[in-house]
């Protein structure tokens, strides 16, 4: 009993990645008690997931991949399946893995409409004790599957899904408890990131840019400008430029001791959830100011009778002036910038723009030290790889299930 | 010790009020403030009138043709002069800046030349230190001065941003950044120096008048100083001395503000005292309810303090020679400009309605008001300058004892002797050393001693806070303005029980209305001091300034207010 009662508490939380897992782990020990006589049955149930995802979805996909299609495929199936809903469980499963190739993966509504499928008043346990042995498991189990689906994405559910729930299972559901669990942590999560990424991100490769940058700016007076290298006659790389740079910044440019050479440092990387972006930074050397700065703190008197009273005199006499957040223990941050190509020519067109606004650019020397490979790099090549990979393991999924 | 000096003799009070009583009635009765206001513009004749009563060189001494007044007679009659609040600004930024740098730096050749057509008006002065990018900032001053091949003239160049006269004057102290050699390390630098410019030399121009909220009749403006050529001789003090000359002309015409604020606000409260005794409402006289004569009591014990204040403060100058009362002057400058703004606020507010109106003058007063608390040295500025100005002193003596405290093992007798005397101090009867008790009259002797009480706690507190800081104190700047609130209000009860216990016993008329005064005053400020000395011993986590850093923070990061609305939903 009490091993039961564990297996049925572990079921509540969430699971493995792995599409088809999740169909196998349907609570093993109790689907042996309930379909002992039949040992293929796990391979039907695969089956039947492969044929509805065919039979459905491919189809529409034919035609256009989006929330419409996807709505009318489910409808479909509602329209075929409108007495017994035979199969629901599979086709839930099998909706959820269409639902990224469709991009409805992160839209409240669909979820809504896949939680109608479930047949109405049947479900409900009809005692205590069989609520608390988790009625009809392989049901329970396919809708705490959904919620699971929607954490993982990142949708929160609503009083209308509570509602639902309540009437497909019963508050004293197992997938009612997860509800409420999700109910009270998921609010709760969605504001805690201190660098928060919009919810949908634009498509615009200039706007990621933008919001790229505008992420890694700490100075509240940071200005982006966005430059055309179309403009630029010399210019090679035909793109854009997506430049970051504050008041302070071009202050430090230009109090920059003649004959010193500031550096572009180049080929970082940075995430705006998928989207990744090759960024490069201007630095300069570490300022005198902050060199002062951390001798006098370092070595400081520590007594109360050598403050600077600003009224009497002119300077202070012994303190530092605390230096900017751009003056680091490593260099000066001066500039950053994401351009289309990552290239060194795109970069050299990003330096003629900057010394419009800095003249004193012009006279300071320039030395690249790019670590990463910037020729010809795409930006978005990592998201293009995902999408092959996932196509392969269902084609290979399609092959194993059709040999067995 | 709690002395109120009188500072004048019986004959020079009974002079002065002969000089002060028709320039009383000029101002009160032939003058139309309210077209001043309106049009923005003090009209000639009216200024005239002023050179005639002598009031343009009321600091000048009189073999310079000016009515060599001291220090509590100016305020005397800057208790007039404020009625309007124009004419009083006007008059403040000719004398008590512009041409005070002459006065008190200057030689006597520039001094033959300037002050004797200063004092008769024919020439109006102005103070130019602000820029664009320098208010508070005095040390970033960019206006250059030039010196010429021959060594003979400087070469000024630059802008200067709301002077006052600034349009009318034809002498201007003008303070520039000139190179001067250190005689020490023999390093060049740029530093301030002061200089009297006239209009007469060329390449000044100015900007047109600000359209203000308050002090409309004045003349403010933008002046340009475009390669005006100024000679060797003109340069007040040395060169390269200029910021300490502008610090102390700031720092020497504060106090008068005291002084002028309680003269327009007696005049304001008159109007709205007579309104309280004929206005009826639910049958009764205004005057008659508990709210409404508690707002005049307020008013009245702020008038009270800031007349002892400024008066007490103008005698201790008189009374030496060379004496810095620059915190003083601070203190009276911060308070009255506060207790200004409040009771103007109160008046209007008696009046209801018609105080919104323009019928009444209270409107004008109010926005006149308002203005006292940014110019002379913002408040927010001349409470760190109280709190340093005086921590100062406090830290050269504790300097030894913190570094003693550092190596306790070596230093066991100090240590114990330390104990022991902070043990005595904070119990809540502690010693009083100076018996402030015996030098007052026995009615408001009791003040006394909670005075004395809270000064021993304040010292207490004072070294606390240093111990734990260090030089890191003048980045607190919470902690500063709690020690500068405690040190005014402290000064205030200091100035107003001296005050009260000598009209008790001389015998003034209406002395027990001022001792009913004094208690009421002092029993708002001990409140006052009592929970600032409490919050400064209680930590920043425990008082709310380390939250206050972090939502500020917040604030800022978020470009405006932070909070998501009301309204929004989360799901």
């Amino acid at each position: 009993m009490a091993s039961l009662q564990l297996r049925r508490c572990l079921l509540c939380f969430s699971r493995p990645a792995s599409p088809f897992s999740r169909a196998v782990h349907t609570s093993p020990r109790l689907l042996h008690l309930m379909d002992a006589r039949d040992p293929n049955q796990e391979k039907k149930e695969k089956k039947l997931i492969v044929h509805h995802a065919k039979q459905y979805f491919d189809e529409m996909a034919q035609k256009a991949r989006d929330k419409k299609t996807f709505i009318a495929a489910v409808s479909k199936y509602l329209d075929h399946e409108n007495v017994y809903r035979r199969g629901h469980v599979e086709f839930v499963y099998a909706s959820l893995e269409k639902m990224k190739e469709f991009n409805v993966h992160r839209d409240l509504e669909t979820y809504k409409k896949i939680l109608d499928l479930f047949p109405k008043e049947k479900l409900k346990p009809q005692s205590s004790w069989q609520a608390e042995l988790m009625h009809y498991p392989k049901q329970q189990q396919c809708a705490i599957d959904l919620l699971e689906h929607m954490e993982e994405n990142g949708v929160i559910p609503d009083d209308d899904m509570g509602y639902a729930l309540i009437n497909i299972f019963s508050q004293r559901s197992h997938v009612f408890r997860r509800y409420q669990r999700m109910m009270y942590w998921l609010p709760k999560f969605k504001h805690q990131n201190p660098y928060p990424v919009p919810r949908d991100l634009p498509n615009d490769n200039v706007e990621l840019a933008k919001l790229a940058l505008a992420r890694m700016a700490v100075d509240l007076e940071n200005e982006i400008s966005v430059f055309q290298t179309d403009d630029l006659e010399s210019a090679a790389d035909k793109t854009f430029i997506v430049s970051a740079q504050s008041q302070t910044q071009r202050d430090l440019i230009t109090s920059l001791p003649k004959g010193q050479s500031v550096t572009v440092e180049g080929g970082f990387i940075t995430y705006l959830r998928y989207k990744s972006f090759i960024y490069f930074v201007l630095k300069a050397e570490k300022t005198k100011k902050a060199k002062d700065f951390e001798n006098i703190t370092g070595k400081r008197k520590d007594n109360a009778s050598t403050f600077w009273n600003y009224f009497e005199d002119e300077q202070p006499s012994e303190l530092a002036i605390r230096p900017s957040v751009h003056e680091q223990e490593d260099g000066t941050v001066l500039a950053m910038c994401i351009t289309g190509t990552s290239s060194k020519d795109s970069l050299a067109s990003w330096l003629k723009y900057l010394e419009v606004e800095n003249p004193n650019l012009s006279n300071t020397p320039v030395v690249f030290l790019l670590k990463s490979p910037t020729e010809g790099k795409q930006n978005y090549a990592e998201e293009e790889d995902e999408e092959e990979e996932e196509v392969k393991r269902l084609e290979e999924a399609r092959k194993t299930i059709s040999d067995g | 010790m709690l002395v109120f000096p009188e500072a004048l003799s019986k004959e020079e009070v009974e002079d002065l009020n002969a000089m002060v009583q028709p320039v009383e009635k000029f101002f009160t009765e032939d003058l139309d403030s309210k077209s001043i206001d309106a049009n923005a513009v003090i009209p000639d004749e009216v200024l005239d009138q002023i050179k005639e009563f002598g009031l343009y060189g009321q600091q000048i001494p009189i073999e310079y043709g000016g009515l060599e007044l001291n220090a509590t007679q100016y305020t005397r009659m800057a208790e007039v002069t404020g009625l309007d609040a124009a004419i009083g600004v006007t008059l403040a930024a000719h004398q008590t800046i512009g041409l005070k740098g002459i006065l008190i730096a200057g030689t006597e050749e520039q001094k033959a030349k300037y002050l004797p057509r200063l004092a008769t008006g024919e020439h109006t002065a102005a103070f130019a230190l602000t820029e664009p990018s320098s208010g508070s900032d005095a040390a970033s001053i960019q206006t250059k001065a030039t010196l010429s091949e021959d060594g003979k003239t400087f070469l000024l160049n630059g802008e200067k941003i709301w002077i006052t006269n600034g349009g009318t004057a034809d002498i201007f102290t003008v303070f520039a950044k000139a190179e001067v050699t250190d005689e020490i390390t023999g390093k060049q630098e740029e530093k301030v120096t002061a200089f009297i410019v006239e209009r007469s030399f060329g390449g000044i121009t100015n900007g047109k008048p600000e359209d203000k909220l308050g002090i409309r009749g004045s003349n403010t403006c933008q002046v340009f100083f475009d390669n005006t050529p100024v000679p060797i001789e003109n340069v007040i003090g040395d060169v390269g001395g200029g910021f300490k000359i502008a610090m102390s002309i700031l720092n020497s015409g504060r106090f008068s503000m005291g002084s002028t604020v309680a003269g327009a606000i007696k005049h304001v409260l008159r109007i709205s005292a007579d309104y309280a005794i004929h206005r009826t409402q639910f049958k009764t006289k205004l005057k008659d309810f508990q709210i409404i004569k508690d707002k005049f009591t307020f008013m009245a014990a702020q008038i009270y303090a800031m007349e002892s204040m400024a008066y007490l403060t103008a005698a201790t100058i008189d009374a030496h020679q060379h004496a810095d009362c620059s915190v003083e002057a601070a203190i009276v400058k911060v308070f009255s400009s506060e207790a200004g703004w409040e009771c103007a606020s109160e008046c209007l507010q008696v009046l209801g309605g018609l105080g919104f109106t323009k019928d009444y003058p209270h409107e004008r007063y109010l926005r006149d008001a308002r203005i006292c608390q940014i110019f002379e040295g913002t408040n927010e500025i001349l409470r760190l300058f109280i709190a340093l100005g005086g921590i100062q002193h406090a830290g050269k003596e504790l300097a030894q004892d913190l570094t003693r405290m550092k190596d306790p093992l070596n230093n066991l007798g100090f240590m114990i002797s330390k104990a022991m005397d902070r043990r005595r101090r904070s119990k809540k009867r502690p010693v009083l050393p100076y018996k402030l008790i015996h030098e007052v009259h026995p009615d408001v002797a009791p003040i006394a001693e909670e005075l004395e009480i809270r000064l021993l706690r304040f010292q207490f507190t004072i070294e606390n806070q240093l111990s734990i800081y260090r030089e890191r104190i003048v980045e607190e700047q919470l902690i500063l303005k709690r020690i500068s609130d405690v040190a005014i209000d402290l000064y205030a009860m200091t100035c107003v029980l001296a005050r009260a216990s000598r009209s008790l016993s001389i015998g003034q008329k209406n002395a027990e209305h001022e001792k009913l005064l004094a208690h009421w005053f002092c029993r708002k400020a001990l409140e006052r001091i009592t929970k600032d000395l409490h919050d400064l011993n209680a930590g920043p986590v425990n008082n709310g300034d380390f939250d206050s850093d972090k939502i500020a923070d917040e604030i800022f990061k978020n470009g405006g207010y932070a909070c998501e609305h009301p309204l929004s939903r989360n799901w």
